[in-house]
């Protein structure tokens, strides 16, 4: 399996384009993610970034357009952290795991109970969530939640990382330990992530790129200093939250 | 391609100059359930063969297997013994005392056992785990695309149909018969006790009336009707809720549709297997 290096090209987008009942979501979308890099997607609702998560990821099909990854080994966190609710916390993370050492897909090669018990444990005190093993997704709240699913993204060292609206929701102390995670995952591990928020503050907080999504297409792309000096009509109305301007129109 | 040609058939008749407005509105009618009846049976087509090609590449997952055979064993299995023990105990009621009076009592238990072993038995349980599984299966995986549960499985390369849908369909084809045969047995040793309760006939003249007239093959054919309906009410509900979304109603619709779903299929398959097993050339 390759492994990550400097600069490494880890997501290629070209040409995507999806339409659902004859309504153009995503028009013809070119990206690049190298290792290391986070990429924030963003928006105004409704103009395409979780559907385009979804064709980076796979979970659907473009109509037009390819996109490689580098590897299968990467992860998604979903919105509503779409954790199983009829197993415990320690069983969801778990779970990834279980799955590959049981087909024998592990890069580590078969894992005794022992091992897999403590990596599960490690990534759960890595969010802080190791107390809370036994219990059950009905039993936490939000943001814990939100950890538990980060847990389990992170349960294989991924390569390269989806997030669907990671603080959505969550009260600012939770989003900043959140955040903090990201940020930590991408500098031990070196992974590419793809984050899709309209958070301000996870914006300026985790974007190495800023890519603004308008009708399904990029209409700006940037760094955060960037969006926040630019005169780009999109860029300017997003930053400033400005209600009038050709996001509105 | 028959999908299309009845949109078009319903379009066309839709239109102004179609006879007679309730004929418009009963060929519309007709033309949607007769679409979502065919996309219905390709979704179920298409799951039952994806299920297969799990179980033939020997990709069972076992934990699950057993959690779902558990739940249709333990579960539906008390909802089977009352619709099946009550079911008997009514038809007793009605019928024993009829037939002491007509000279008839050596085929009351006779009667009693070829009712319930080759039709109450299989049916009723298949009854209830409809309405004790199927909705359950129906509810809970249309709640687990809503909360992205099943495109989480799909992320972490775990296939559905081999982790959701394969499991149920084993357990409805491996734990209904048990359900069945212990449901109807439990049903004809009622109906004997109610006999004794309620005329003359003893215990040991009903099940020597039992014993005359059950054959082994109806015992294996009672089986065989029970492993076909748990396989169907497994493959309808979870076919349901695997290709339904949206909200609490949608749900709810899904869980309904479950039920009608299966209870029609049910009817057909019955009339078929019986046809089959018992008809002209049974």
């Amino acid at each position: 399996m390759p492994t990550a290096t400097q600069h490494q090209t880890m997501i290629t987008a070209e040409g995507l384009t999806k339409a659902y009942d004859g309504r153009t979501v995503i028009n013809g979308v070119d990206l690049t993610v190298h290792n290391g890099e986070i990429v924030v997607i963003i928006g105004i609702s409704g103009c395409g970034k979780s559907t385009l998560l979804r064709l980076l990821s796979g979970l659907e099909k473009p109509d037009e357009g390819t996109v490689s990854l580098i590897d299968d080994n990467f992860s998604f966190v979903f919105q509503y952290s779409a954790l199983f609710d009829s197993m415990s916390v320690f069983d969801n993370v778990a779970f990834p795991l279980v799955e590959k050492n049981d087909d024998g897909d592990l890069p580590m090669g078969k894992l005794s109970q022992e091992e897999l018990h403590d990596i599960v444990m490690e990534k759960l005190a890595i969010v802080g969530m190791d107390e809370s093993a036994d219990r059950f997704p009905s039993q936490l709240s939000g943001g814990m939640k939100k950890r538990v699913s980060f847990a389990r993204a992170i349960v294989s060292n991924p390569h390269i990382m989806f997030y669907d609206e990671p603080t959505a929701g969550l009260d600012p102390i939770a989003s900043t330990q959140l955040e903090d995670d990201i940020l930590r995952l991408r500098d031990e591990l070196g992974a590419a992530s793809v984050v899709v928020t309209h958070q301000h503050s996870t914006i300026h907080r985790l974007a190495d790129t800023i890519c603004l999504l308008h009708e399904g297409n990029i209409v700006w792309q940037g760094t955060p200093s960037e969006l926040k000096n630019s005169n780009d009509p999109y860029a300017h109305q997003f930053n400033s939250a400005n209600l009038d301007g050709p996001l509105n129109d | 391609m028959p999908t299309k040609a009845l949109r078009l058939a319903a379009y066309y008749l839709d239109k102004p100059s179609a006879p007679f407005p309730v004929t418009r509105a009963m060929a519309r009618q007709c033309g949607h359930i007769a679409t979502d009846a065919l996309a219905l049976l390709g979704q179920l087509i298409a799951e039952l063969q994806s299920a297969a090609r799990w179980l033939i590449k020997g990709k069972l997952h076992l934990p699950q297997l057993v959690r779902q055979m558990s739940l249709i064993s333990w579960d539906a299995l008390w909802m089977a013994l009352i619709l099946v023990v009550f079911s008997a105990m009514v038809i007793t009621v009605q019928m024993a005392g009829e037939m002491v009076k007509q000279g008839g009592e050596a085929y009351v238990g006779a009667l009693i056992s070829m009712a319930m072993v080759r039709e109450l038995g299989p049916v009723m349980t298949a009854v209830a785990l409809i309405s004790v599984v199927g909705t359950t299966y129906a509810a809970e995986l249309t709640t687990m695309n809503n909360t992205e549960q099943t495109p989480a499985l799909q992320m972490m390369h775990v296939s559905p149909s081999r982790f959701l849908i394969l499991p149920r369909l084993l357990a409805g084809m491996l734990a209904t018969p048990m359900v069945t045969i212990v449901a109807t047995t439990a049903s004809i040793l009622a109906a004997m006790g109610v006999c004794a309760l309620t005329t003359d006939i003893t215990p040991a003249s009903f099940w020597n009336s039992v014993n005359q007239f059950t054959e082994g093959a109806d015992v294996i054919k009672l089986l065989i009707k029970g492993a076909s309906f748990g396989l169907l009410v497994a493959l309808v509900s979870t076919t349901i809720g695997r290709h339904s979304k949206g909200g609490a109603r949608d749900v709810g619709l899904a869980t309904t549709r479950a039920v009608v779903v299966g209870f029609v299929l049910t009817a057909l398959l019955d009339y078929l297997l019986t046809f089959v097993m018992y008809g002209p050339t049974g």
